[in-house]
């Protein structure tokens, strides 16, 4: 490096002075002097002074250059720095006023550098973002504190763009206080910002229950809906492996399965039988799959699953409707086939019969036929009538039990009356909503039920009720029959299970009744100890109230 | 088939007929009437009274006005007990067991049907309306003391 000018002034003692160098100079060139044009000792002293004041100017001169050149190389570096700087740099007054700024600064505002000087700062702050700046401005003055933001700058094309500010204290020349401030274009950043924050909102607000785990599967995250469906907190999981969950009906076979699926890997899918805090089991379907760090290894396992109970209970119901279905559609030809061979082998017997002029025979055929005809027609009604509930209601009503039962009773007073039937009704002040004639059907249906398995009973009895169970009434029909065989119990409600076919109905009744319960929100379900130890019909309305019949004397 | 030798023609034999509905009843009882063989045809119109008679109980006690079936037709649509249970009974009866049991029934895709085989019924005969068949079906099914034989009848 060359010697700074300055080092000259300020030599140490051992460094010879300008005076020392220039003398040196002096002397070496003395010797071309010649010494015939010697002049006399005065004006040889003065000579010598000022040849060696010249050499001393010349090395002033050249010093002086040198340190020219080198000013130029700093002040070069510096304009590199101040102002090819990756962050745009500007100093501000007191009141945002920009003082000075650097090129990155101009370019990332779009502007001319001189279009900046003296413009307030302000003007390229978006004006939903102005109150963010004045905060910085006003806490970065009062305290002396460095302070940092985040706002949106708009340029004058209008675009905008993400920045970041750092601004810090200081004092001008003058010792005004100014701010500078570095400008970051953070767009970038704030854009990826953008996209985890939505990422991990999708997540947090997510349907699904989502779990990430660790490596040794210990849970590092869960999100709200599995503490809803589960009912663990956040904190109750952490760091827990998620078989706390287990419900202990998957084979640990199915457990391996999964995690050397998982290990090579690979996404498993499948579905677990699940217990909540509470206890309570659900089924979920899940999803799991490794997640790979930078380096590639498996470092997370992440498992996304849904609650499918509800799905589960649906499709189960369905498919017990579609099998209600299937029977219904094979009994229904099953029981249309039946009068039909009978009408046809009797049309054929007819025949043989007439021509034979065997007339009595022939009578005998044609009520064969006749009540096979009669029997289709009582069956096509019933279908009919059974398909209709549901579609054609009549407008809900409110009545009292006793009204609805009564009417019920006329309908089956005859077989009441015929097998000396003993029956009870609650006094209860009860109070049924629905479509009338479809709630004494279903009265009446198990009436006409109850009588038809009295069995042998020497004083048969039928009690109609009301109970309490939990928060809900239960109404009930009971009989002292020969109750019912445990074994049917389940086909009982199914459509044309009817146990006595030479009954009237065909064995429809008791899929009716469940039918109109079901349309009036209810469920109906039978109890029996057995065979001769009587039947009870249990069942729910929606709607059914206990109420005293005071509020209710209008009707 | 040479009916000379055929069993409708052979002695009588007795024919347990288990059916709920009389015209059915009635278009058996029609179709084996022209057959010596059929001339102990005994009908009931449940499953509880075809159990009562097999097992001689109730009314059907003695054995003598209550003979024991060489063969029987039996209904699987049954009031009171269903034909597929009066069926398990005759099958889990050590003296019932051998009784070739025919089921009847309208369609030939009764899912009662396979369980109806699987309990060990003979064959199955269709209920059409002139039981064409049905006495040719009897014939080749009923072999007393013949071992098992199933005959899938279109």
């Amino acid at each position: 490096m060359k010697k700074n000018p300055r080092n000259v002034e300020c030599a140490t003692p051992k460094e010879p002075t300008l005076r020392e160098l220039a003398e040196g100079v002096f002397q070496e060139n003395a010797t071309q002097v010649p010494e015939q044009v010697m002049p006399p000792e005065a004006t040889r002293r003065t000579l010598h002074e000022l040849r060696v004041h010249q050499i001393q100017l010349e090395m002033q001169n050249e010093e002086l250059r040198r340190t020219q050149a080198e000013l130029d190389i700093v002040r070069a570096r510096y304009f590199d720095l101040y102002d090819m700087a990756p962050v745009g740099y500007c100093t501000l007054d007191e009141q945002g006023l920009i003082l000075e700024s650097n090129l990155t600064a101009a370019i990332l505002l779009g502007v001319a550098r001189t279009a900046l000087v003296t413009k307030p700062i302000s003007g390229f702050i978006l004006r939903e973002d102005h109150d963010i700046y004045y905060l910085h401005r006003k806490q970065l003055f009062e305290t002396g504190v460095a302070q940092t933001c985040e706002l949106r700058m708009v340029k004058p094309d209008g675009t905008t763009f993400w920045a970041h500010l750092d601004g810090n204290a200081a004092r001008d020349e003058e010792g005004a206080p100014v701010c500078r401030l570095v400008l970051s274009d953070i767009t970038a950043l704030k854009r990826h910002e953008e996209k985890i924050l939505q990422l991990s909102q999708a997540v947090e607000q997510s349907p699904a229950l989502i779990i990430i785990t660790n490596r040794d599967g210990e849970i590092e995250y869960v999100n709200p809906k599995f503490c809803a469906v589960t009912g663990f907190t956040r904190e109750e999981v952490m760091g827990r492996n998620p078989r706390i969950l287990k419900s202990g009906d998957k084979e640990p076979e199915d457990y391996r399965e999964m995690w050397t699926t998982l290990l090579a890997g690979n996404e498993w899918r499948g579905e677990f039988h699940n217990r909540k805090k509470s206890g309570e089991v659900y089924w979920e379907s899940s999803s799991i799959s490794p997640i790979r760090n930078a380096a590639g290894e498996i470092a997370h396992f992440l498992a996304v699953k849904e609650d499918i109970t509800e799905r589960k209970r649906t499709e189960k119901a369905l498919q017990e409707k579609i099998a209600e279905m299937e029977r219904f559609t094979f009994t229904v030809s099953h029981d249309l086939k039946s009068p039909l061979v009978t009408i046809k082998t009797f049309l054929g017997y007819l025949e043989e019969d007439v021509r034979a002029q065997k007339m009595d025979a022939a009578d005998r055929d044609l009520a064969y036929i006749h009540g096979a005809a009669d029997k289709m027609g009582c069956l096509l009604d019933e279908v009919l009538d059974l398909a209709r509930i549901g579609h054609k209601m009549n407008s809900p009503v409110n009545a009292p039990l006793q009204g609805i039962v009564q009417e019920a009773l006329e309908l089956v007073a005859g077989q009441i009356a015929g097998r000396g039937v003993r029956v009870e009704v609650t006094q209860e002040p009860v109070w049924l909503t629905g479509d009338r004639p479809r709630l004494v059907a279903i009265f009446e249906n198990l009436l006409d039920n109850a009588v038809k398995f009295l069995g042998d009973q020497p004083a048969p009895r039928v009690e109609i009720g009301v109970e309490t169970e939990g928060c809900e009434l239960v109404l009930f029909v009971r009989d002292n029959g020969k109750g019912i065989d445990t074994r049917h119990r389940a086909k009982l409600f199914g459509l044309f299970e009817k146990l006595d076919p030479h009954s009237p109905g065909s064995g429809m009744g008791l899929a009716m009744v469940r039918r109109i319960v079901e349309v009036h929100g209810g469920k109906i379900w039978v109890q029996s100890d057995g065979v001769g130890r009587g039947a009870t019909f249990r069942f729910t309305l929606a709607k059914t109230q206990l109420k005293s019949n005071e509020t209710n004397s209008h009707e | 088939m040479n009916k000379e030798n055929s069993i409708l023609n052979g002695p009588p034999i007795t024919i347990l007929l288990v059916e709920d509905e009389p015209a059915h009843a009635e278009i058996v009882r029609r179709n084996l009437s022209a057959f010596p063989v059929a001339h102990r045809l005994i009908h009931v119109g449940d499953g509880q009274m075809a159990l009562d008679y097999l097992l001689r109980q109730e009314g059907y006690a003695d054995p003598v006005c209550s003979p024991r079936p060489e063969l029987i037709l039996l209904d699987l649509r049954l009031p009171k007990v269903d034909g597929l249970e009066v069926l398990r009974q005759i099958k889990s009866s050590r003296d019932l067991e051998t009784i070739p049991t025919v089921v009847l029934t309208t369609s030939a895709t009764d899912s009662d049907l396979a369980a109806a085989y699987s309990l060990g019924a003979r064959s199955y005969q269709l209920k059409p309306a002139n039981f064409e068949g049905f006495t040719e079906l009897l014939d080749t099914n009923y072999r007393p003391a013949s071992g098992k034989q199933r005959v899938s009848h279109e």
